[in-house]
């Protein structure tokens, strides 16, 4: 495994970037984790990587990890010596029943498969339906991990790395023998609840008891903090209150409202009609030793002996809730191994032997 | 973790609340199944039906928990142990619980940990309903399976009828062009000089074959009744006219067995109704004809009596009775039946195929009539039928011809363009318009009879005109005919289709096309002259 990180973020950068990491002949296949600042564009990108004779996966997201470290521009470069063959699915807003098709056919499972990297546009309607079928076709003999692309600016835009180009609504998926161990953990906290989704379409919560989803949400908000809601601090406020599904066994799953909407809230991940929610509050200290906690599970979880790097699927939200104190979730975990990975858009991934789920606001850790 | 006792309510009602919510067994197991999975944190579930004492799994997911070699166990403890819970660790964080779904079969989750008896306990109404719901699918999935095989049979329906509607076509064709020159030349025949027995053989000849035409004519016929294709061509037209004419035909063979014929046409009847002329005279025909032949002494009545009328309508009854051979009490229910006779014996007696009562009573009906039917053994027959026509305004015919016509009717020696391809309906032709006194051209196909008419337009009085040609077939022949006229300014010359393409479909597009009159092969010579005139 060659990693590099390229922290000018541009589109020559990039390029001599994964040239300088495809120099060396043992490099079969190469991941890429981008920031959306260096602005790349699918016209500016697309000959480059359609030329590339190697494999390319990865995504451009808010922010990347690199030793313990936030960036908002740059790139890394993950070389990996392993002839991989991404998979794939465009339009994936559009599909439904065909994603389960397309997995089916383009997947072989000739050969042992340890560790699944999953990378796909954030604000794709149909990310829930992919990692169900995902799940469907290769249950959890494997471990997954990825998460979802994008920008902050909430507008949907090419993000995903293929050797196609860089595509938008897509997803890319990756089967490798790379040996890993997972930890999900969030830390936030139960503080209003339950309320009943009466109404939704995919991410869209329209009712919560047959309300008004954000008529009930604000008055739960503004009656547990002095936040007022006006028209334009929506994400400011709501950044610190999402959406907790329960479950029986593990943690809530948690939903982040991104947006209103005629009344509203747009979530990043799906929610079903007639399920109950919290709504859940962080506190600094708990979401920091959550990610401690993921990082300690990832490890107990590895089953492999030559643990190189830890690769971190943390939500953007975290950076924005904890601001400065983002540093601390970096920093509590240990430097054992070089630390690298992307803040994003919902992550994917399974903890131990629970089923596989796309989380918000949510500390990923996996130990490769 | 724990969990409080709401929290699990609320999972165990969303488990409930995604059951049922599709009719499709795959799309609704599969919301279940991963709501279920991840409301629970569960690796797999398996559904396994109880079917012949034998347990078939219908559906898992992961698909590949199948692959596992803990699976084969897990049917196996199934299959054998019959308590509502089972709990059985199959290996490292694998904990099976396997649940009795009541008049189904099992329901096996994978999770790391055991589930807490009491939430198992209190999957039994979901699981309750999870099996009403899978019941629900397979009747949809059987209902829309049947609803697809009738339609594939409706489609397999149509496409046969299709293929016996064109054989029938064709077989019309085919039949009716060798009876064609059959019966043309026992007509040229009989105007050489005969024997009286050569005279007496040609005539057996002549009535088998126009014999078999009507056969032939009857199966057509009623197979498109049948079809549901039979149509009626309402026309304006003389009732009492139109009768006199078709029962003028019969007059002579009720004479021929010495039967007395009674015909009584109410003077009621308005001058002018609307009906279909040709289908009314062929029921009149029928069943007179039946009368005729199945009676051998006594006598034979056709009455047609206004029953009822308003200013619009006439309600007109329709009645032929006989002394004939009757039909027995348990035959009258059967002999409205296609091919069907009051007894075999009757066939052999009397001939016919049995279907005149099939067809007219199919054509009664395709005009909102019910035929009826009175009848004794050895004392004859009555059939009735009432049928609803509306009135027309009368006109007064104006006798007035023009020059041309009048020029046209004394012109009694007349020239035809003769579009021909067949040798044999060529020399048919050629003896009949000459017999008749008549001039002829023959063209070999539509484009030489198109070049012809061209050249020497002003010679025709008439065109006769075959369909299926070669090079340039007579519809095409016609239009380009037509064309040329108009394009010219040239008077039209009256075309007759001559065609063995005999189905009112056929003459009804013939002569919308522009044609003037149509006459079906075997060509009647009376007919001909009918339109000569």
């Amino acid at each position: 495994m060659k990693i590099l990180l390229d922290n000018e973020g541009t589109v020559d950068s990039l390029k001599r970037s994964i040239e300088e990491v495809c120099q060396n002949k043992s490099i079969l296949s190469v991941l890429v984790l981008s920031c959306d600042e260096n602005q790349y564009t699918d016209v500016e990108l697309n000959p480059f990587l359609q030329s590339l004779n190697i494999s390319i996966f990865g995504g451009i997201f808010p922010q990347i990890i690199y030793g313990r470290k936030n960036f908002t521009k740059g790139n890394i470069i993950v070389g990996l010596e392993e002839d991989l063959q991404p998979v794939i699915i465009e339009n994936l807003s559009s599909k439904s029943e065909q994603i389960e098709d397309e997995i089916e056919q383009n997947f072989l499972l000739d050969k042992p498969i340890d560790t699944m990297f999953v990378f796909v546009d954030g604000f794709s309607s149909t990310i829930a339906t992919l990692i169900d079928e995902l799940f469907n076709y290769f249950g959890l003999e494997h471990n997954y991990i990825g998460g979802g692309a994008g920008s902050l600016t909430f507008i949907q835009k090419p993000c995903i790395y293929t050797n196609r180009g860089l595509l938008e609504d897509a997803a890319t998926i990756v089967a490798t023998n790379l040996k890993s161990g997972i930890g999900v953990k969030h830390g936030w906290k139960e503080i209003s609840g339950p309320y009943q989704i009466t109404k939704s379409n995919k991410n869209i919560i329209e009712e919560l008891d047959y309300k008004p989803a954000f008529e009930v949400y604000k008055e739960v908000i503004e009656a547990n903090s002095n936040n007022r809601f006006n028209e334009n601090n929506f994400f400011d406020i709501a950044k610190g209150y999402p959406f907790g599904i329960s479950k029986i066994g593990s943690e809530k799953v948690v939903r982040d409202p991104i947006t209103t909407q005629n009344g509203s809230l747009i979530c990043v991940g799906e929610l079903h009609e007639g399920d109950y929610v919290d709504i859940l509050m962080g506190e600094n200290e708990s979401l920091i030793n959550a990610a401690k906690d993921a990082y300690i599970i990832a490890k107990d979880n590895y089953k492999g002996e030559n643990m190189q790097i830890t690769f971190f699927i943390d939500c953007i939200s975290r950076v924005l809730f904890l601001g400065d104190d983002f540093k601390d979730e970096l920093n509590i975990i240990p430097d054992d191994f070089l630390a690298i990975g992307a803040l994003t858009l919902g992550e994917i991934a399974n903890s131990g032997q629970d089923y596989l789920e796309f989380y918000n606001k949510t500390s990923v850790v996996c130990v490769l | 973790m724990m969990d409080t006792y709401q929290n699990k309510l609320k999972i165990l009602y969303e488990l409930s609340m995604a059951i049922g919510t599709s009719l499709s067994l795959k799309s609704m197991l599969k919301e279940f199944s991963t709501t279920l999975l991840s409301k629970i944190s569960a690796s797999a579930i398996i559904i396994l039906e109880n079917e012949d004492s034998t347990l078939k799994n219908i559906y898992c997911n992961p698909k590949n928990i199948i692959n596992n070699n803990y699976y084969s166990d897990i049917l196996e403890e199934s299959q054998r142990n019959n308590d509502y819970i089972l709990i059985k660790k199959l290996e490292e964080n694998k904990i099976c619980h396997i649940l009795v779904m009541d008049n189904f079969g099992k329901l096996i989750i994978i999770r790391k940990d055991e589930i807490d008896t009491d939430i198992l306990n209190a999957f039994k109404p979901i699981i309750k309903k999870l099996v009403t719901s899978i019941k629900a699918c397979y009747n949809h999935t059987l209902l829309t399976e049947q609803k697809q095989q009738l339609a594939l049979s409706l489609q397999k329906e149509k496409e046969l009828q299709k293929e016996k509607d064109q054989f029938l076509a064709n077989m019309s064709h085919e039949i009716r062009t060798p009876l064609n020159g059959i019966i043309g030349f026992i007509n040229v025949l009989k105007e050489t000089p005969l024997t009286n027995q050569q005279y007496k053989y040609l005539d057996i000849i002549n009535s088998s074959s126009e014999l078999l035409l009507g056969i032939i004519n009857d199966i057509l016929d009623f197979s498109k009744l049948v079809a549901g294709k039979g149509e009626l061509h309402i026309e304006r037209n003389d009732l009492k006219k139109e009768l006199e004419n078709t029962l003028e035909n019969f007059k002579l063979q009720a004479k021929n067995k010495s039967l007395d014929f009674e015909i009584f046409i109410d003077n009621n009847i308005s001058n002018t109704l609307y009906f279909d002329t040709i289908k009314l005279k062929q029921v009149v025909f029928n069943l007179v004809g039946n009368a005729i032949k199945f009676t051998n002494r006594g006598k034979v009545s056709f009455s047609c009596e206004v029953l009822s009328q308003d200013e619009e309508n006439q309600n007109i009854k329709f009645s032929i009775q006989d002394s004939g051979i009757g039909i027995a009490n348990d035959k009258l229910k059967i002999i409205f039946d296609p091919f069907t006779q009051s007894d075999s014996s009757t066939t052999k007696e009397f001939g016919g195929t049995g279907l005149g009562l099939a067809i007219s009573k199919n054509i009664i009906e395709l005009q909102n009539g019910i035929l009826n039917v009175q009848s004794e053994e050895n004392k004859g027959s009555l059939f009735t039928f009432e049928l609803k026509l509306k009135k027309g305004i009368a006109e007064v015919p104006k006798i007035e011809l023009s020059e041309d016509l009048q020029e046209d009717i004394k012109k009694e020696k007349k020239h035809f363009l003769v579009a021909e391809d067949n040798q044999m309906n060529q020399m048919i032709i050629e003896v009949i318009l000459e017999k008749m006194g008549h001039e002829l051209t023959i063209a070999q196909n539509g484009l030489e009879a198109l070049d012809l008419y061209k050249k020497n337009h002003m010679l025709y009085d008439m065109i006769l005109m075959d369909i299926s040609m070669p090079i340039l077939n007579g519809e095409e022949a016609t239009k380009e005919i037509m064309t040329f006229e108009k394009a010219n300014g040239i008077k039209h010359t009256p075309i007759v289709a001559l065609t063995a393409n005999a189905f009112e479909d056929d003459r009804i597009k013939y002569l919308k096309l522009g044609m003037d009159y149509y006459l079906s092969k075997p060509i009647s010579v009376d007919k001909l002259k009918e339109i000569i005139k």
